[in-house]
């Protein structure tokens, strides 16, 4: 028996293509599991899983909008009444994104959509909402997979009228990617024949949603349009929208944009030739229109949109700027960078010292952080004056874009406990007050009362209790109450003892940039509020 | 700032979704209609709002109006698409594009500007404006609640404060900031359609070597439309500064502005001599209100007063939509081919475009409706004139029309199907007449520039010949109308002894420039000449002036001011048409006089001779305008503010936040109970009674208006006048009064539940109003209600909660 050795040409091999779809791919994964397992509910997860749950005890609670994952929800939920089974859901289906994103990698190109998938993967936004059961959560998922479905086999009438059908019961993630694609003309021309399915779907859709999935009728239900509506009203995340942007979400959207400057400055109108170019270019402006409208609400969406339409801009953009590294006049280059970097991480120390103080230093500190920004400037001068060292110039401007958006990400995905996203979230305390009014100090013939101020936070941590009742007044038959913290307690009732918090907000760096560099530096620094309550009990006699 | 860079920001957005539509109705206007992107962004946004809101397809709130933009953004990109441009006509449309927007940003940052002098919404019917403004943009479903009628839809046109409501909404400003951004967005689109309109209408009325002088017709158009007003200011200005001729006063109907005679009280001057004004301008309270009021027993408002007075009214947010018409009609004419059922099905996108035009404008103002119907309708049968004899022209032109105007009534079926209108049929007008003095100071400039047609266009006594004979009629016809109607009642000899020797010369001046006008307008179209749109309005604004002297459409105030509402409206409209008409005319004046070189005519010497009095008219009509805005805005002294709420802030600070906490926390379907505006006064032996019942034109109703939260009643007349002046409505609303006085003033707290509930009520408020108008005590609400908001002596009481959230 003689031993052979295997020929080169018989032995597998793997293309670093393959290797990079790999890698982007499972680190998408891992994110999003670490995410799975460590987030916190809250926010508009919170909102969601309660909506969904009064719709599964067949209660009326405007939280529940019928996107089709909600209505998954409320039926996984009688289950299996933990967030786990939704969540698994929606970890499910956005695992489909890159495979998604594979399909698709000849019409945006391979290396920007490896880079979007990488984007994506480390996005805080898309962590804290991609594997967390939200109302939206199917949104990018289907928006995506519609597109490789339409990309791999063309508009035929069944992809169409599923996709319609998707599209309509979803979020209102997608609307404006339909807009943006109604805007450049990417949706082609529609007769009757080709639109009949496209109506079908999203009218079975609309048809579906307005029965509540089976539940009942709910009257007339556009799921993405109540969901974007509601946005403008609700209190999905204790920040506004527009500081969840500029705490998480401005990196991808510097890359895209440096991408789409660079674009126009280097082929100034051909850029809109390019159809994906185009396409990604209105719908990107058109995310931003929606973060600058929504800016003074507490919608995290719109960013989640922002993030999602940078995706494959700054996709394009990161592929850009490899290919450009890799031609660029690094001998030229790397005296001017080595100076710009080394500048920058002198300069850190003070700025982090500031921070720390919470004021500007001495005169003499002062200075020298003046000098060494102007080191900074001049290096990148020196640097964009050659067409040739120019894409080096870009380099250092991405790193500072990418460190705080990627700290971010980790941050969310591990779920640091004084992370602002997502938040507000519910706590333990809420759930031992569920402990309470299920266990034996309850008596069986009262109802719990909770004060109307309290009542939308502990429908989640309560699930499942029965005889809960919201009220601003305490009826005869109360056994339990739940209260406004800081009174005494009523009338033949004693106060259950402990510190009650029925829910936790975490609250974003407050001034201006030395805050926020102090955040970045420690991300623990944030003061952390509670929604305080009182737990009575009635008095036995 | 940022509310009015919004605001401004929305309606360049709006602007973006109306140019496409703009550019395929008015291709061949010089600025490719460019100047109408605005008004019609926001005609084709709200409607698709309106309609998909009945349907409960679209949410209430902001986000309903920002996906109708958005469904409305795609469509306007499918027609930009379609769009075949000319080779050049990109440029065109870009340069049009870039005057529209730098026009409509200069009116509107300069109307901001001057209305932030006096940005309060209070007074006079501003009220009842804010509520319109607020129920259209908070209303959980639609056809809106009438806040000021718990429970029933609004019974008004109210398609106007839709439209400043998506503005609003897509820019995130509050209705009392919106209301002034309202004001200045319709201000500024009434200047660009202006410009658009005449400056169309001049070209097209001009011979290829003149054409230059066009550019003078959106210049006058806007003096004469925005600016110009009453000549009585003139008089007002001598007389504040003790320069007055008694004859000369009395000669022209303005001796209200003379000193009182010994023992005389009213109708004069009654202040001490010297004592008129403290700066070179009139500094009398208001002495610009009694420019509305020349004409005795009625209003003539005209724009200019209606910026500066500020009521954002239904007609004056429909001067844009107007004009619009006024344009789609002119374009209309213009166009060539037969105007037929066929052709309304080989095009169905234009009879399509007329019936959400034109059905917007019944929504809008339903008085302007019919006149621009009217002129629709003359305007395509014109066109088929060209081409077939009368009666096909007739035939054809009703084939187009009739599909039009049946699809009209279907889009707006939502509205028609709510709304009650009190119109009760057409009278003859038999008080007296409008004195010539009157009519000129108010009239007289439009009307003498709207005249200068027939000096310009002239074609000649022979040609004006058989069309003068037809156009009699349009002088003929409304006197016939007037006599038949009169003498049907039987008033026909009291009619014509009541109107006065003056009130008939007055008639006479009107039917003949009427016939003028019209006669001159046929003789153009026969011609084809461009100047046949430009006379036709000229005819048409004469003709309402005319139409108002001898008829009336019956309303409520017919019992005391018969006339009232129909002079209003018809003489607002002929300002317009008036304005645009006279826009041309003063542009083909210069056209004759200014050129060098031309051969000297009789009709050129006229012509130079005309410049300087129509110079001098002009400069007179634009004293209003300069001593009303000093007036108004104390020398442009007075602290500055956008929002129409700013001076509750200052003057009540707990009422402001009274009204906030109602905006932030009680959801926009709620009633609550606010004071019927009633004032009741403890009597000697300690019983409550009626003090004063007056309602109307106070701060009754005042939660409502400015939250748009619905309220069991508000103001009690116009809920009459809106719904109807009959017994059971009296009752009823009357019923609502003393039940919402009962709340506070009832002993028993049974009864105030029960009452709240009846009116499906959760909250209930004790402010300003409620303090101030009943004696108290009040019933001890915190015995049986919750306390919910408290600042200083106001509190809000809310109904106490109770609701099952999970299953017993």
């Amino acid at each position: 028996m003689t031993m052979q050795a295997p020929s080169v040409s018989a032995r597998r091999t793997v293309s670093a293509a393959a290797l990079a779809w790999a890698v982007a791919a499972a680190t998408y994964a891992a994110m999003r599991l670490l995410a799975f397992v460590k987030l916190p509910v809250g926010g508009l997860e919170l909102w969601s899983l309660s909506g969904a749950w009064q719709a599964s005890d067949g209660l009326d609670d405007p939280r529940y909008v019928p996107t089709l994952f909600q209505s998954l929800t409320a039926a996984l939920v009688r289950i299996d009444d933990s967030e786990t089974l939704p969540r698994v859901a929606a970890l499910a289906a956005s695992l489909t994104v890159p495979v998604s994103l594979y399909l698709l990698r000849r019409r945006i190109g391979e290396p920007a959509a490896i880079a979007s998938v990488l984007v994506l993967a480390f996005d805080p936004l898309q962590l804290a909402f991609g594997p967390s059961a939200t109302a939206a959560a199917f949104d990018l998922p289907v928006l995506a997979g519609g597109l490789a479905a339409w990309s791999a086999l063309g508009p035929r009438p069944p992809v169409v009228a599923v996709a319609a059908f998707l599209l309509a019961t979803a979020g209102p993630l997608p609307l404006a990617f339909l807009l943006a694609a109604a805007l450049v003309g990417s949706l082609g021309k529609w007769n009757v024949r080709a639109a009949a399915p496209a109506v079908g779907g999203a009218a079975a859709g609309v048809l579906a949603a307005s029965f509540g999935f089976g539940s009942g009728w709910v009257g007339i239900t556009v799921p993405p349009f109540d969901l974007f509506a509601a946005g403008f009203d609700a209190a999905w995340s204790t920040e506004t929208t527009g500081r969840l942007v500029a705490l998480y979400a401005w990196g991808p959207a510097a890359l895209a944009v440096g991408y789409l400057a660079i674009r126009a400055a280097r082929d100034r109108t051909s850029l809109l030739d390019d159809p994906v170019d185009r396409l990604a270019a209105t719908w990107f402006g058109l995310c931003i229109s929606w973060c600058v409208v929504a800016g003074g609400t507490r919608d995290p969406l719109p960013v989640l949109a922002l993030v999602a339409s940078a995706a494959p801009l700054a996709g394009r953009g990161f592929a850009w700027l490899i290919e450009a590294l890799g031609s660029a006049d690094w001998r030229r280059a790397g005296w001017p960078l080595a100076g710009v970097l080394f500048a920058a991480a002198t300069l850190l120390g003070p700025l982090l010292d500031w921070a720390r103080l919470g004021r500007v230093g001495p005169g003499s500190e002062v200075v020298a952080v003046v000098v060494l920004a102007g080191v900074i400037a001049g290096g990148l001068t020196l640097l964009l004056r050659r067409p040739a060292t120019r894409p080096v110039a870009v380099l250092p401007l991405a790193v500072a874009a990418a460190v705080p958006w990627l700290s971010g990400g980790f941050a969310v995905a591990a779920g640091s406990p004084n992370e602002p996203l997502p938040s507000p979230v519910t706590t333990v305390q809420a759930s031992e007050i569920r402990d309470i009014v299920t266990g034996p100090a309850r008596d069986p013939s009262g109802v719990v009362v909770i004060h109307p101020s309290l009542a939308d936070a502990l429908t989640w941590p309560l699930r499942g209790s029965r005889g809960l009742v919201a009220a601003s007044r305490i009826p005869p038959n109360a056994g339990i109450v739940i209260w406004q913290a800081g009174g005494t307690p009523p009338d033949g009732f004693r106060t259950f003892e402990g510190r009650w918090a029925v829910l936790e907000e975490r609250r974003g760096p407050d001034g201006g940039f030395l805050d926020y560099l102090r955040w970045l530096a420690n991300r623990n620094t944030l003061p952390v509020r509670d929604l305080p309550a009182a737990v009575y009990i009635r008095e036995q006699p | 700032m940022e509310a009015v860079l919004a605001a401004w920001l929305a309606a360049m957005l709006l602007g973006a979704v109306g140019l496409p539509f703009a550019v395929s109705l008015f291709r061949r206007f010089p600025d490719a209609g460019a100047g109408f992107a605005v008004p019609l962004g926001l005609l084709f946004v709200s409607l698709p709002y309106f309609l998909l809101r009945v349907a409960d397809l679209l949410p209430p709130g902001r986000g309903g109006f920002l996906l109708a933009a958005a469904l409305m953004a795609a469509v306007a990109a499918r027609v930009a698409r379609r769009l075949r441009l000319r080779p050049g006509e990109s440029r065109r449309i870009a340069a049009g594009a870039m005057v529209a927007l730098g026009l409509f940003t200069g009116a509107f940052l300069v109307y901001t500007a001057f209305r932030s002098y006096n940005a309060d919404i209070t007074g006079t019917e501003q009220p009842m404006d804010l509520l319109f403004l607020n129920a259209a943009m908070v209303a959980p479903e639609y056809p809106p609640h009438d806040p000021w009628l718990a429970g029933e839809p609004v019974s008004y046109y109210y398609f106007g404060y839709l439209q400043v409501g998506l503005l609003a909404s897509i820019a995130g400003v509050p209705a009392s900031t919106a209301y002034n951004l309202g004001l200045a967005a319709t201000f500024a689109s009434v200047a660009s359609s202006l410009v658009s309109l005449s400056w169309a209408l001049a070209r097209w009325a001009l011979p290829s070597p003149s054409r230059r002088f066009a550019a003078a017709a959106p210049a006058v158009a806007l003096a004469l439309v925005l600016f110009v007003g009453s000549l009585s200011a003139v008089f007002e200005w001598a007389a504040a500064h003790e320069h007055y001729s008694e004859p000369l006063y009395r000669a022209f109907g303005v001796e209200n502005l003379l000193p009182c005679a010994p023992g005389q009280s009213g109708d004069c001057y009654a202040g001490p001599p010297g004592q008129r004004t403290s700066a070179w301008y009139p500094t009398e309270y208001w002495f610009w209100w009694r420019g509305s009021r020349v004409i005795p027993g009625t209003i003539t408002e005209f724009p200019f007063f209606s910026f500066l007075l500020g009521d954002l009214h239904p007609h004056v947010m429909a001067l844009p939509l107007m004009t619009l018409a006024a344009a789609f009609t002119a374009a209309l004419w213009r166009a060539r081919g037969i105007l037929s059922w066929r052709a309304a099905l080989r095009s169905p996108w234009q009879p399509a475009a007329a019936a959400i035009l034109f059905g917007g404008l019944a929504f809008q103002n339903t008085w302007d409706v019919v006149t621009f119907s009217a002129l629709l309708s003359l305007a395509a049968v014109a066109r088929n004139w060209r081409v077939q004899p009368p009666a096909r022209a007739i035939l054809a032109a009703a084939g187009w029309l009739v599909p039009g105007g049946i699809l009209a009534m279907a889009l707006y079926a939502p509205w028609w199907l709510t709304f009650s209108s009190q119109a009760s049929g057409l009278y003859a007008y038999i008080g007296e007449g409008t004195r010539p003095a009157h009519a000129f100071l108010q009239f007289g400039v439009p009307l003498a520039f709207a005249s200068l047609g027939l000096l310009t266009f002239w074609p000649g006594a022979r040609r004006l010949g058989p069309p003068a004979t037809i156009a009699g009629w349009a002088a003929v016809f409304p006197f016939i109308t007037w006599v038949v109607l009169a003498a049907m009642r039987g008033d026909l000899s009291t009619a014509a002894g009541n109107r006065g020797t003056a009130g008939w010369v007055t008639l006479v001046l009107y039917g003949a420039l009427t016939w003028g006008l019209a006669a001159l307008a046929l003789a153009l179209v026969a011609r084809r000449s461009g100047a046949a749109p430009a006379a036709g309005l000229g005819a048409a604004g004469v003709l309402l002036l005319y139409g108002a002297e001898l008829l009336l459409v019956r309303d409520v105030f017919y019992g005391s001011v018969p006339r009232l509402n129909t002079v209003f409206k018809l003489s607002y409209q002929a300002w317009l048409l008036l304005g645009i008409s006279g826009s041309v005319g003063a542009a083909a004046l210069l056209a004759r006089t200014l050129p060098q070189g031309l051969p000297s005519s009789p009709a050129r010497s006229l012509a130079r001779l005309t410049v300087p009095v129509a110079a001098a008219l002009l400069a007179a009509g634009l004293v209003y305008p300069l001593l009303a805005a000093f007036n108004r805005t104390d020398g442009f002294a007075r602290p500055t503010a956008i929002d129409g709420l700013a001076w509750l802030r200052t003057a009540d600070p707990g009422e402001y936040d009274l009204v906030r906490w109602v905006q932030d926390h009680v959801p926009p379907g709620a009633v609550l109970v606010e004071a019927s505006g009633r004032r009741w006064v403890l009597g000697p032996d300690g019983t409550r009674r009626l003090a004063d019942a007056g309602v109307d034109y106070t701060d009754a109703g005042r939660i409502a208006s400015r939250t748009g939260r619905q309220v069991p009643i508000g103001w009690y007349f116009h809920e009459i006048q809106w719904r109807g002046d009959s017994p059971a409505n009296r009752e009823r609303f009357l019923a609502r009064q003393e039940a919402v006085d009962l709340v506070y003033q009832s002993s028993s707290p049974g009864a105030v539940v029960e009452t709240m509930r009846g009116f499906g009520a959760e909250y209930l408020v004790v402010g300003s109003v409620e303090l101030s108008r009943y004696p108290g005590p009040f019933p001890d609400f915190d015995a049986f209600l919750d306390r919910v908001f408290e600042t200083g002596r106001y509190r809000i009481y809310r109904l106490p909660h109770y609701e099952p959230v999970s299953p017993p």
